[in-house]
């Protein structure tokens, strides 16, 4: 007893288990399989930039700590967070020079400017990510194929919807971008690995359901109602839920703590208003991709949604099994009458809006004038669907008919060829095609097109340049220009079969 | 299985001594009993220095409306009176009594048990006073002022705390087995003070199966209902037993009997036992001694004003070299001493010795704003609110609710950064009194 040393303390003396290095390396374990998913998909050069990233925020931390004459606190595992969540949001191609200055930035400026752990208002990853964007616009968007040796590169799914519509972003399967098999970032274009790693969190109760439910329930009702609207014009809310980096963001961005509410309603109009932006952003704005964007705003409401409670009488909002039943049922019938929507009632306007298309393609084709009373639909004994063109005395102008070619670069090619009663051809368009942009959809190109203004399917040697035919090849792209032909020579062969062989007969 | 609605932890239970009866502690030479113990006013001393004093003697008598006398718990000679070390953590008033060994009551005293229904509710009431009853799970309020609400509450609703949910502590535990029917004889004394139709609940966490089963075999016959609660810390507050058995909720500066209930702990019910059918003073109480520091961890009845240091002398000495912590109290609301010449008082439910280095190197960490403690809180504050604006401008605390918190330590508990939010919430507390304080002073 004397030589008993007591300690003076405030209670509780009993402690949880729980600290900051079990609460950061759950997550660095949560993250796993994004990491093996992005090793898989993009190759080793991931694995590295992964490495990169980090190792440098690690040491960063590391530097300010020593340059603050704070404790050494590098390796509690926050900093290994930031690190892998920064380098799950880069393309795998990206210089590593940038991704140890986007470290800095979400490491030094962001974090440690702002107080250290748990001050920052901003999420540290997702700044930095937005500053290398915004510094570095073409290495940030441009991304590499998954599986490609030699770094071929693409647009990502969205970005493709913005810059060349929702026709060659319809070429993605769903399937394809929820196992993660399209250009995009690291991490994002895994949903599959992402939902995976999240189970753990959610299991460990370190995020709620509220944040991801809410943020990605509001994206989806925002594009859903967009897409029901006007279904060709805006993408379905499945694609928005399986590409870019949605889930990215709503499972391990806008769950990160120290940037979010603390507060149960605060975290629903969280994550209500990041879902919001991202639709608003995605549809709307100048950029493909606005997860990032909206998180990082709806960060600075963080503070007030915090305070919002009124204690004045007495109670506090909390969300109770009722309100939590009533706003997962209210989610869940929403989304079910979306998708209804979407898949039933659709359909119709669909149909309509795809003729409306063709009829604005026929127009394209043919060299002259008329009226949409002139045209008039065929069928062939195939039930294969003519185009036909009549002269007010009901004699025939022209024909046009949708055929396609498996021999492109990357997959079919459809396209509508016009033909005038005597056989030659007026002028084609492409309906749809997959091949490389800037080089195969140059099939597209007036002058390519002229090439067979006139020809007729005898006579011709319906070939190209390269074989002995008198089509002049694009350059680079011959397998394209070949499939374009074969295409053309396949319209002119129905017609001929359907009009001329018959009439003869 | 019933428990409360909101908040709540599960610590560790580390309930070590439940399988071991009750000894009863040989009487110390020196005994130092303070003058306060329990909340109110401090008692009004009758005795002076040197005087002979006989067991169950009045030596301090209750002064005002909220106060409770305080008798000397053996016969002897009054030593000396000074301030001494309290396990309140200040230095508190304390009558030193050396024993005679002879233990000789007061006269009338410790009588023959009689029949309780032969006296009338005054001298029940007189008697409960006279022997100076406080409430026994920690909060020390004078039993008789409870038991006597303002005209105009009904009470419908009466209950006896079993559920002893703080880690370690088992004397209420051992109590309910070893002295069932007198713990039940003491709540029908409670009983009888209010009307008949009143509804009588025994509030038990189901991590005493035996109890539960005894007082289930022994209650049921008298009208009492045994109600099993599911095990989460802060089931034994007031207002969370409460809410788990009625459902009822006691709000913000509002007082059980304003919902219709009270509440008695087992250890007050077995003394009301005693002091009217035994007319005993409360002199002695059950407490647990535990904690891995301890050689022989016990529940032990030691009488009041026993000093620490005797009770580690009686449990075999201090096991390990790397003892740090002495709590008086259960490990989530109880209080470290710097001193083992405290003593033990009405309301010491257990002592605890811990030899954990960890806590004695723990450190605050940032706030990750992880939300756990929200989550934990029973009352629906905001713990890392609280302890932020505590720091930085302490007044606001009031507008989050500052008052209600019991600092019942769930947030701290599962804080992942060991953050010390009690202490800055208790910080907050004490700093706005003083505004308070300040602000009428200049008002005068």
């Amino acid at each position: 007893m004397e030589n008993t040393k007591l300690i003076v303390s405030y209670p509780p003396y009993t402690k949880s288990k729980d600290s900051i290095e079990k609460v950061m390396y759950t997550v660095v374990f949560a993250l796993l399989p994004a990491v093996v998913a992005a090793v898989y998909f993009f190759g080793l050069r991931a694995l590295a930039l992964i490495f990169v990233c980090s190792i440098s925020a690690i040491g960063f931390e590391y530097l300010i700590n020593v340059f603050r004459k704070q404790e050494i606190a590098c390796f509690d595992g926050s900093a290994l967070v930031t690190g892998i969540l920064l380098a799950l949001n880069l393309p795998s191609n990206l210089p590593y020079w940038m991704a140890v200055l986007g470290s800095f930035v979400a490491i030094v400026v962001v974090k440690q400017l702002f107080g250290g752990l748990g001050f920052n208002v901003f999420n540290p990853a997702l700044a930095a990510r937005v500053f290398l964007l915004i510094s570095f616009p073409v290495a940030m968007t441009i991304w590499p194929i998954p599986f490609s040796v030699d770094m071929q590169t693409a647009a990502s799914p969205l970005g493709i919807l913005k810059t060349e519509g929702l026709k060659a972003a319809n070429s993605i399967t769903l399937w394809q971008a929820f196992i993660g098999n399209v250009g995009g970032s690291l991490g994002e274009t895994s949903a599959l690995a992402l939902l995976l790693g999240s189970v753990i969190l959610f299991w460990k109760k370190y995020i709620t359901w509220i944040i991801p439910v809410s943020f990605v329930g509001a994206t989806l009702a925002f594009t859903g109602i967009f897409h029901y609207m006007e279904p060709l014009k805006y993408a379905s809310p499945a694609f928005h839920f399986t590409c870019g980096g949605l889930l990215l963001g709503a499972l391990f961005m806008a769950t990160d703590m120290v940037t979010t509410p603390v507060s149960k309603r605060g975290q629903l109009i969280f994550g209500l208003g990041c879902g919001l932006l991202t639709g608003i952003i995605r549809l709307f704005g100048g950029y493909p991709e606005g997860v990032s964007f909206a998180i990082l705003i709806m960060n600075a409401f963080v503070p007030l949604l915090d305070k919002w409670d009124n204690y004045s009488n007495g109670k506090k909002w909390r969300l109770t099994k009722m309100r939590s039943v009533i706003v997962l049922t209210c989610i869940g019938f929403f989304s079910a009458f979306l998708l209804y929507m979407t898949d039933n009632i659709t359909k119709e306007p669909i149909k309509k809006a795809i003729e409306r298309v063709k009829v604005e393609a026929l127009r394209q084709i043919f060299p002259f004038e008329f009226s949409d009373k002139d045209i008039n639909i065929a069928f062939d004994k195939n039930g294969k669907e003519f185009f036909e063109i009549k002269n007010k005395d009901n004699s025939l102008r022209g024909i046009a008919v949708e055929t396609s070619s498996d021999k492109g670069y990357g997959g079919e090619i459809t396209i509508l060829v016009a033909v005038s009663p005597d056989g030659k051809v007026f002028n084609y368009n492409v309906l749809s095609h997959k091949e490389t942009p800037g080089l195969g959809n140059k099939i597209e190109n007036e002058a390519f097109k002229k090439q067979f203004n006139g020809k007729t399917l005898d006579g011709f040697n319906w070939k190209v340049k390269k074989d002995d035919g008198f089509v002049d090849e694009l350059t680079a792209a011959t397998i394209s220009s070949r499939a374009a032909t074969d295409a053309v020579k396949k319209g002119l062969e129905v017609i001929s079969n359907k009009y001329f062989v018959e009439n003869k007969k | 299985m019933k428990t409360f609605k909101c908040g709540g932890i599960h610590p560790d239970e580390n309930k070590f001594t439940r399988h071991l009866s009750i000894e009863t502690m040989p009487m110390p030479k020196l005994l130092a009993v303070p003058l306060i113990q329990h909340i109110g006013k401090p008692a009004a001393l009758i005795v002076k220095l040197g005087e002979q004093v006989k067991k169950g003697q009045c030596i301090a008598n209750a002064d005002g409306f909220i106060s409770a006398s305080i008798h000397s718990p053996t016969s002897g000679k009054i030593k000396k009176i000074e301030n001494h070390p309290h396990s309140g953590g200040k230095f508190v008033k304390t009558v030193f009594i050396e024993s005679d060994g002879r233990e000789e009551w007061a006269e009338g005293l410790n009588t023959d048990e009689i029949d309780f229904k032969k006296l009338s509710l005054e001298e029940k009431l007189k008697r409960i006073k006279d022997a100076g009853i406080v409430g026994m799970g920690g909060a020390g309020f004078p039993t008789h002022v409870k038991l006597s609400p303002p005209k105009d509450k009904k009470i419908d609703t009466l209950i006896l705390n079993g559920a002893e949910c703080e880690p370690y502590l088992t004397a209420d535990h051992r109590l309910m087995l070893e002295k069932t029917d007198e713990i039940l004889k003491g709540l029908s004394i409670i009983a009888s003070f209010f009307p008949d139709g009143l509804k009588i609940y025994i509030g038990i966490e189901n991590n005493k199966p035996d109890a539960i089963k005894l007082m289930n075999e022994k209650a049921s016959p008298l009208g009492f209902e045994v109600v099993v609660l599911k095990p989460l810390y802060p089931q034994g507050g007031e207002k969370q037993l409460i809410n788990a058995i009625t459902k009822r909720t006691v709000g913000n500066g509002q007082l059980p009997f304003d919902v219709g209930c009270m509440v008695n702990n087992v250890a007050t019910a077995y003394a009301v036992y005693e002091a009217v059918c035994k007319n005993k003073p409360l002199i002695e109480r059950v407490l647990t001694v535990s904690g891995m520091a301890i050689k022989n961890k016990k529940n032990i009845k030691a009488p009041i004003g026993t000093m620490f240091s005797d009770i580690v002398d009686y449990c075999g000495g201090i096991a390990s070299r790397t003892m740090n912590l002495l709590i008086s109290g259960g490990p989530m609301m109880g209080k470290a001493q710097y001193s083992f010449d405290v003593p033990v008082i009405k309301t010491t439910s257990g002592i605890l010795f811990i030899d954990e280095i960890k806590l004695a190197e723990k450190k605050e960490r940032p706030c990750l704003r992880c939300g756990r403690c929200e989550e934990a809180c029973s009352v629906n504050l905001k713990p890392w609110l609280l302890s932020n604006l505590a720091q930085k401008d302490v007044e606001r605390t009031l507008e989050y609710g500052l008052n209600q918190c019991m600092e019942c330590g769930s947030c701290a508990f599962v804080c992942p950064s060991k953050r010390d939010l009690v202490h800055w919430i208790k910080y907050a507390k004490v700093m706005n009194a003083n505004i308070k304080a300040i602000g009428a002073t200049e008002r005068q």
